[in-house]
């Protein structure tokens, strides 16, 4: 009977007999069936189908069906009669149940379950009851009782019970209990509750343990390797400071910082020899195995590269495969325009030769273009080409040379996006010294500096030298001015100590050539009202000094070359002469005014009797009146002691002290 | 042929997820479209933005007597308005450039 109306009856495998399955299907019943075995506490291995079958099916007789009308009649509806009879003989089952129930011991026994498998009516004799350890009902001992004393009337049974004193009583439960003591009915009665309780509790965990353990297995280990590649891919990229900058960075620049002030620091990058590897170690496997899963993620992606739309044969357009780095717009908006560049819609425009305009959007765009380039130069250091290796030079001397051409064509760019190399006189202000009038533009140059070849570096203060008065920090009337300030304070911060770094270095001709132009292009009275002009003119006097009387790492300046200076020094002091007290700042502003004393102190150092002597008449106000205030108790300590120091920084250059000072008595 | 921009879409999703992942352990002030206001500490920040606070208090507690149970949350990262974190937290110098980075380079399905 292999074909039912056409319907193919064979079974799917069976072969001979024998339901064939391979491994992994055999393994995977094997599992679901110890699974169940545990659940319902029935022992499968008892049934054990593959070595029992015993192929008796075959021997069925499926033949000589054909008479079957004739033996029955037609009219005789099997399934029909089985259904009315149904209820009779659940019944009798019921009954044969209940009776074997009262032949056993409290309550041992089987019961109608509702098997999840063989459905209602299923009796699970093989189940016992918790029977082991419980305290008997009262209903249990007197049944085992009544046995124990024989089979007598029910009556008597009764009145002897009411006749039986206490102590006959605790011994009969002994006895059943195996000499165990019985506990009063109150504490019966409690233990039961609590037992019950627990029991109630037990089965609502497990009953929700059922629930959830329903849809196990329903995924294979593979399944959940996929998806947890797939999230992972979405996350971690091969390229941490293109997708991850800010996070990776910052994580960076903190734990070098920890790591300066001598707090260890965690490590998230490898970075050269740590001498903490024994944390590291544990942390870093993990890490190293997430990265090479990562890695291959990503080579594999690389290969098969994910469309961002996609066309259907036969369909009237493109479908856009959306991701979360690709999300779907809102709103399309085309771009105005075209491009004539080749480089791409971002890429800075080169710098046009002509006439040049110093609106401020044109402005804060070449100040933007030098970020780009400033960002991109930092990524090429970041991204800088291992030594090489004993026997590799060629291979590796070549990636080093095309990493140093690289580096050299944005550094040139960058060089030109800053206008520096711009001849001085076409337009006023000079754009860069529009660049540097912006906070923006101030905070790049530190920067900037890093990337700069030394004579570049000169250049670049020989610029800002040559067009100092028109910086817009330059202004005297800033005092009162919050944002001014602000300006003010940071230029010297970003732009004074870089180049003072720088100055501190340099030559002596280099000095004298840049206070030569300085003076010669500026006026010097505006420029030395202002703080960056005093403190430029304080580092080149006090260089000079330095190189002067030998102190510097270059020898002892020609005679010539320090008769250059003296006549430079003279010019200064001539055009200064009767406005040094007008350097200090208006009394009533709060400002500090320690700068002015560090100029006054290193005119001092270079100047000649005489000059000295101009010097002290003119300050000697600001003297006098510094080391009153400081002497009157008016004011803090700490305060007093900052304006004698103050004082003595001109005094000492003098030879002087402010103890010497003697206060005129008034 | 030029590119097509949109007003909506988001290449700094992934700055402020890198921006916030710096963020994690400090206490953070999280104010959400329907005007409740969750102070706590950031425990973890996802792709989308959704944001996981430990030991939480409400700005507000009498408005919302319902959160006086409530140690940790998880806030869908549509429905948040505003985030206040502590400001020392923040480089700003360095947020400015990885905007300026994103601006240039926008992550545009690059990742695969």
């Amino acid at each position: 009977m292999s074909d039912f109306f056409g319907f193919n009856t064979v079974m799917p495998g069976r072969q001979g007999g024998r339901i064939a399955l391979n491994l992994e299907e055999q393994q995977e019943l094997d599992r679901q069936v110890q699974k169940y075995a545990l659940e319902t506490g029935e022992d499968f291995e008892i049934y054990d189908y593959g070595e029992t079958y015993d192929n008796l099916a075959d021997d069925l007789e499926e033949t000589r069906d054909d008479l079957n009308d004739e033996t029955f009649g037609t009219d005789f509806d099997f399934a029909k009669n089985t259904h009315q009879v149904a209820p009779a003989l659940k019944k009798e089952e019921e009954l044969y149940i209940k009776q074997s129930d009262h032949s056993d011991l409290g309550g041992n026994g089987g019961f109608a379950v509702h098997d999840p498998v063989f459905g209602q009516g299923t009796f699970a004799l093989s189940r016992p009851a918790g029977f082991g350890g419980n305290q008997p009902s009262l209903e249990e001992i007197e049944a085992q009782l009544s046995r124990t004393a024989g089979a007598q009337p029910h009556m008597q049974m009764q009145q002897e019970r009411k006749m039986m004193s206490l102590e006959e009583v605790e011994a009969a439960l002994m006895n059943i209990n195996g000499g165990r003591p019985i506990h009063s009915e109150a504490m019966i009665a409690e233990q039961q509750a609590k037992q019950a309780r627990l029991e109630q509790r037990r089965a609502e965990r497990q009953a929700k343990q059922a629930d959830i353990a329903k849809h196990n297995g329903l995924m294979t280990q593979s399944d959940k390797d996929f998806i947890n590649r797939i999230q992972i891919s979405q996350l971690v990229t091969d390229d941490p400071y293109a997708d991850d900058f800010y996070c990776q960075v910052y994580t960076a620049l903190r734990n070098r910082h920890l790591q300066q002030m001598g707090i260890p620091g965690n490590m998230m990058d490898p970075e050269g020899n740590q001498g903490d590897s024994r944390r590291r170690g544990g942390n870093g496997r993990t890490e190293q195995r997430m990265q090479q899963q990562v890695q291959r993620i990503v080579s594999d992606a690389k290969r098969n590269p994910k469309r961002t739309n996609v066309t259907v044969e036969g369909a009237l357009g493109k479908i856009a495969v959306n991701s979360v780095l690709n999300p779907r717009q809102l709103l399309q908006v085309s771009k105005r325009g075209s491009y004539t560049e080749s480089s791409g819609p971002n890429s800075p425009k080169p710098p046009s030769p002509g006439p040049v305009s110093t609106k401020s959007h044109t402005v804060l765009g070449w100040i933007e273009n030098v970020y780009t380039y400033v960002l991109a130069l930092e990524q090429k250091r970041r991204q800088q080409p291992p030594p090489p290796r004993m026997g590799e030079e060629e291979i590796a001397g070549e990636a080093i040379r095309r990493w140093n051409e690289e580096y050299g064509v944005l550094a040139r760019k960058m060089w030109n996006e800053l206008r520096i190399t711009v001849p001085i006189g076409i337009v006023h202000p000079h754009p860069f010294i529009s660049i540097l009038n912006y906070s923006k533009g101030k905070k790049v140059i530190p920067r900037v500096l890093r990337h700069l070849l030394p004579e570049q570096t000169l250049t670049l203060l020989t610029m800002l030298v040559a067009n100092f008065e028109s910086l817009n920090v330059c202004k005297s009337e800033v005092y009162a001015d919050v944002q001014g300030n602000q300006e003010i304070e940071l230029f010297m911060n970003t732009i004074v100590p870089p180049l003072l770094g720088f100055v501190s270095e340099a030559p002596f001709r280099i000095v004298v050539g840049l206070l030569a132009l300085f003076i010669e292009r500026n006026n010097m009275i505006w420029v030395a009202r202002s703080k960056p002009g005093l403190a430029f003119l304080t580092l080149f006097l006090s260089r000079a000094e330095i190189l002067k009387q030998g102190q510097g790492n270059y020898p002892i300046p020609e005679d010539r070359e320090v008769n250059q200076w003296n006549e430079l020094y003279h010019r200064l002091f001539n055009q200064l002469q009767t406005h040094f007290s007008a350097l200090f700042m208006p009394k009533a502003t709060m400002a500090e005014d320690v700068h002015v004393w560090r100029f006054l102190a290193a005119m001092a150092v270079g100047a000649t009797v005489d000059q000295q002597h101009v010097l002290v008449t003119e300050v000697r106000e600001q003297v006098l009146e510094n080391v009153i205030a400081a002497q009157t108790t008016r004011m803090s300590p700490e305060k007093a002691a900052q304006r004698i120091g103050n004082v003595n920084l001109f005094l000492h250059a003098l030879g002087l002290d402010a103890s010497q000072v003697s206060v005129p008595s008034m | 042929m030029g590119t097509l921009d949109s007003i909506r879409s988001n290449p700094e999703a992934v700055l402020f997820y890198s921006f916030f992942k710096t963020l994690v352990g400090q206490p953070v002030t999280v104010e959400l479209k329907n005007d409740l206001a969750i102070t706590g500490v950031l425990v973890s920040v996802d792709q989308f933005l959704n944001i996981k606070l430990d030991n939480i208090k409400v700005v507000d507690e009498e408005r919302y007597p319902h959160m006086l149970a409530v140690k940790n949350c998880f806030i869908r990262g549509s429905v948040v308005r505003y985030v206040q974190l502590p400001a020392p937290s923040v480089d700003t110098a360095l947020l400015q450039d990885a905007a300026r980075r994103e601006r240039q380079q926008p992550a545009t399905g690059a990742r695969k």
